[in-house]
């Protein structure tokens, strides 16, 4: 059943029906709801709709209840406690979170200012994101980037919607509270798109560990700064390397001793070879593995360690995640 | 002749209750007033300048405000954490409407405090301020009328009552 956080969005009519739909959370991905469009559930393998009349869920799209724009207004209502001002810039960025980590997008007509997206004039689409960690899942990862007491600086690398991410939240948790072999390291997560903590309210609702720092919402250069003065971390953690201004200040964390744990965008590690060369220069040697994820069709993930020259140093096959 | 003597104290006494009676509604009046016009500047500033949740706010001001003010904002607080309605304004006045004999305002200040409740349902901070300004208006000249007629009221309330209790014991006498 869908948890009471995320049923409460819903429209006051809507909730009952809901109910006793009986929709299994653990399998769903996303909601999606738009105005004047069909209700939609996407699960990992379909996507089902709300009976426009009975209490079930549906495969056939003409049986599907379509959203009325009265109904998305009540919920954008609930969805900002109904203190739209109160989350201006979250909007602007184009999500809310909520708690326990799940994540609605929005989209709509925008006020567009000298300084970019002023304002929201209407929202018309919703995507409520179903947050799911994945607890275990970087084991092996950690043990194939592990250094002595340390770990090595790392680059995950993968291509969009493949769980780099996950990967990366399970990875910090893992370094921070250490297991027998080796003891926890303070880790300074900079979390721009709080999609690694998911902070509601300030507080990470995911599993980042005991000896995690998580600074949501700051950009990475102005994030490792603030980390570095105050928090002095161990181990620095980012999402979603990409431009120069990103590798400057990852060049920043080297200088200050700390190690890196990081996600990239790339269809292969040649891809990020070139990028770390382009931003980081001779600096892109202290970068001494990187991580590739390759997801079959069926769901399963295989893991490929390089190092910092390239060179394959072993495979991990992993399950579904 | 003694039942007349205590007749005449017992309605002295009484006097002296009515009159302090309507002197404390008079005092309440005020006060409630008052508390009105700080209900309205203290969600000004949280609205404007903190810019907090409409929940938070009113938790805010519940420990800043009076009864039945104090009141009102926990169970509006309470009733938004319940998401069970989308209409602000709504919920506002349903709660006034239950809580009415609470308040010892006059109809145009009740009537005020059951529009106040259109300052919920402002999306943006620019619109709040500009209707914040007009209710602030309203109020401040409610207010000069209550203060301006104030001394008045309270003369006519002992006098009435004194003169009352005089001609009670007259007609005892």
């Amino acid at each position: 059943m869908l948890e009471d956080a995320i049923m409460k969005l819903f429209p006051v009519a809507l909730r009952d029906r809901l109910q006793n739909c009986a929709i299994n959370q653990n399998m769903l991905e996303e909601i999606r709801v738009r105005a004047g469009q069909p209700l939609m559930f996407i699960f990992h393998d379909c996507e089902l709709f709300l009976h426009k009349n009975q209490d079930r869920i549906v495969k056939d799209e003409q049986m599907a209840y379509c959203m009325k724009k009265e109904e998305l207004e009540e919920m954008v209502s609930f969805l900002c406690n109904y203190s739209l001002y109160a989350y201006e810039h979250q909007l602007r960025m184009g999500y809310l979170t909520l708690v326990h980590g799940h994540r609605v997008g929005v989209c709509g007509e925008v006020m567009q200012g000298e300084n970019g997206i002023e304002r929201f004039l209407h929202i018309s689409y919703l995507n409520i994101r179903i947050a799911r960690e994945c607890i275990g899942c970087a084991k092996h990862l950690v043990r194939a980037i592990r250094c002595k007491n340390t770990i090595y600086n790392t680059l995950i690398v993968s291509p969009p919607g493949v769980g780099k991410t996950t990967y990366l939240r399970d990875a910090i948790r893992i370094i921070s509270d250490g297991d027998e072999t080796y003891r926890g390291l303070k880790v300074g997560v900079v979390d721009e798109r709080m999609e690694i903590g998911a902070a509601f309210m300030g507080i990470s609702q995911n599993h980042l560990g005991k000896r995690t720092d998580l600074l949501s919402n700051a950009s990475k250069c102005e994030g490792i700064q603030l980390l570095l003065r105050t928090m002095s971390p161990q181990v620095m953690a980012l999402d979603e390397l990409g431009g120069a201004k990103d590798f400057a200040a990852v060049q920043n964390a080297f200088y200050s001793g700390c190690k890196l744990i990081g996600t990239v965008h790339g269809y292969d590690i040649s891809d990020v070879q070139g990028k770390l060369r382009l931003y980081m220069e001779s600096d892109c040697e202290q970068i001494h593995r990187l991580i590739h994820i390759e997801k079959a069709e069926d769901g399963t993930r295989k893991l490929y360690v390089y190092d910092g020259g390239g060179s394959l140093i072993e495979t991990i096959k992993e399950g579904q995640i | 002749m003694m039942i007349k003597i205590f007749g005449v104290i017992f309605i002295v006494l009484a006097t002296a209750g009515i009159m302090l009676a309507k002197e404390e509604d008079l005092q309440n009046h005020r006060r409630q007033l008052e508390q009105m016009a700080l209900f309205l500047s203290l969600l000004q500033n949280e609205i404007c300048n903190l810019r907090h949740p409409l929940p938070k706010v009113l938790s805010h001001l519940a420990t800043q405000l009076e009864e039945p003010y104090q009141s009102l904002c926990t169970q509006m607080q309470q009733e938004l954490e319940k998401q069970n309605q989308a209409d602000v304004g709504r919920i506002w006045r349903q709660l006034l409407t239950r809580t009415k004999g609470q308040f010892v305002l006059s109809l145009e200040e009740y009537v005020l405090l059951l529009e106040l409740g259109g300052l919920f349902v402002c999306n943006q901070v620019e619109l709040f301020d500009e209707c914040y300004m007009g209710y602030r208006e309203r109020l401040q000249l409610l207010m000069r009328q209550f203060y301006e007629g104030y001394p008045r009221r309270r003369k006519i309330n002992r006098y009435t009552t004194v003169i009352g209790g005089i001609f009670v014991i007259l007609i005892l006498l």
